[in-house]
């Protein structure tokens, strides 16, 4: 085979799965906004996504906290700032660990589920039967679930900071020596509001990301059980590495310079 | 006066998949309250021809009317979408709602707070399909493949569409069973007086359902005429097809 055509030809196939991907995203914002809109499916989905996910991010997040409550304290003692542990904790988890970790967990839990119904759906032909009842099916099945992640999301990531803020606490206190009332107040010192909405805001970026990635691969699920297997993994891998972009992307729109 | 405008005029579409033509030039006509049964081999084009026409797919080229009114390719189909009925080959039911969901899913639209209102209607539609309400709250995992057959039937008919179509109905049935979805098929047709397309290759289905059978063959049609007809039909492709002999 000519390695040029070869090049070529998975040059022009990304160019047209990102096309896809494109109007799949504008398909699915336009049916944001427009009726019939489906409450119950997206109450549903929320409950699936915020409430559900919580042991795992909640545990995530705690042992996170306890690790970095370690490793600053180890670290820091070679300058003599190991006063500093509980600010770094705080603003490493509200900042970039709570979201990342939060969205990646979800990532792999709700993005592999939502591609693997819908895949099921695209193979049974029940999207098809959607299509043929007068119901959009970007509208019936996507429009929920990324509204959920974009609402759950940051929900998901709120509770796992004062959890993992809690975590250092444990350790900060139970393990290091810290006084709890010093411990606390160096938490809230040098903690701003803005440190807490940028992770919101993330968390909000992500969970349209996870959402969008496990419908969109769902959606285009190939025929067959492996279509279905195939999907479930892209769209875990695609969500996944999405999240680390938009992680820089976001941190570079609240903290640059 | 006239000719009678046909319900559904299917002239000269043609659909492929790549290089492989499935349809090449397919003719049709039905007109309002007849049933026609499209035969032939399976993979001959028949479930692209009924995608065709419902939507779910847009022919290459040709015309696709619904009484005399273009949809193929027109922004004209959303407005006639409501009027078609469609069983899929494997039922297709909705395997996260319940068996009354699904049969209420035309009618509410998926709207699930509007399920009160309609629970009647879709009890009623499933007794039509000689189902109690007892199944109304199962899943369709928990039912055998004639009742989910027939409880796709039952959300095929619910709004009463006055064009029906029909996937291969009996595939995947016993022949009691596949008896049994048949004359429920007529029944429903002759209850309505809507205009039924099916497709299927089982011709025991075909004689008990059709008014009228058209034979495809090498992406067109080639051979149609009454049910009682096909076996003087003196095509030499249909005769073999209807008499099982390789060819």
């Amino acid at each position: 085979m000519n390695p040029l055509a070869a090049i070529g030809r998975a040059f022009l196939g990304f160019l047209a799965g990102t096309g896809r991907l494109g109007l799949f995203v504008a398909a699915t914002v336009s049916h944001c906004v427009r009726p019939p809109w489906y409450p119950r499916l997206l109450l549903q989905h929320v409950i699936e996504i915020g409430y559900y996910s919580l042991p795992v991010v909640g545990l995530t997040t705690l042992f996170s906290g306890m690790v970095v409550a370690l490793q600053s304290y180890t670290s820091f003692a070679r300058f003599s700032a190991e006063g500093a542990v509980a600010t770094v904790v705080v603003l490493s988890i509200t900042r970039e660990l709570g979201p990342v970790l939060a969205g990646l967990m979800v990532a792999g839990r709700i993005g592999a589920s939502m591609a693997a119904e819908i895949g099921t759906m695209r193979v049974t032909e029940q999207i098809d039967a959607l299509t043929t009842l007068s119901t959009h099916p970007v509208k019936y099945l996507v429009v929920p679930r990324v509204l959920a992640g974009v609402i759950s999301l940051p929900f998901l990531v709120l509770v796992g900071d004062v959890i993992g803020v809690f975590g250092g606490y444990i350790v900060g206190v139970y393990k290091l020596g810290f006084e709890p009332v010093v411990y606390l107040q160096r938490t809230f010192d040098y903690l701003e509001p803005y440190d807490v909405i940028s992770g919101l805001v993330k968390a909000a970026v992500f969970g349209f990301l996870v959402a969008v990635m496990g419908c969109y691969h769902g959606y285009h699920s190939r025929r067959g059980a492996r279509g279905v297997g195939a999907a479930t993994t892209n769209a875990v891998v695609s969500a996944s590495i999405l999240i680390l972009v938009a992680n820089y992307g976001v941190t570079e729109l609240f903290f640059a310079r | 006066m006239g000719e009678p405008v046909p319900r559904i005029r299917i002239a000269q579409v043609c659909k492929s998949f790549g290089s492989n033509r499935v349809l090449d030039g397919v003719d049709l006509e039905i007109g309002p309250g007849e049933s026609v049964v499209v035969v032939g081999p399976s993979g001959i084009g028949k479930s692209v021809l009924i995608k065709c026409l419902i939507g779910l797919l847009e022919p290459d080229s040709g015309t696709i009317e619904i009484d005399g009114i273009r949809i193929a390719g027109s922004s004209l189909r959303r407005s006639v979408s409501g009027r078609f009925g469609m069983l899929f080959q494997n039922g297709a039911l909705f395997d996260s709602l319940s068996v009354l969901e699904n049969v209420a899913f035309p009618l509410t639209r998926g709207r699930v707070h509007s399920l009160a209102a309609v629970r009647a209607d879709a009890l009623r539609t499933l007794a039509r399909v000689g189902l109690g309400p007892e199944i109304a709250d199962l899943f369709p995992e928990d039912l055998s493949g004639g009742m989910r057959k027939r409880v796709a039937l039952a959300r095929t008919i619910a709004t009463d569409p006055d064009i029906l179509l029909f996937d291969e109905p009996t595939t995947g049935l016993d022949p009691i069973m596949g008896a049994l979805i048949d004359s429920l098929i007529v029944q429903c047709v002759r209850e309505s007086g809507a205009t039924a397309l099916t497709i299927t290759h089982d011709m025991d289905s075909a004689r008990r359902i059709a008014d009228r059978i058209a034979m495809l063959h090498a992406g067109r049609v080639l051979w149609q005429g009454p049910t009682s007809g096909i076996d003087a039909s003196g095509n030499e492709v249909v005769d073999r097809f209807i008499n099982g002999v390789p060819g």
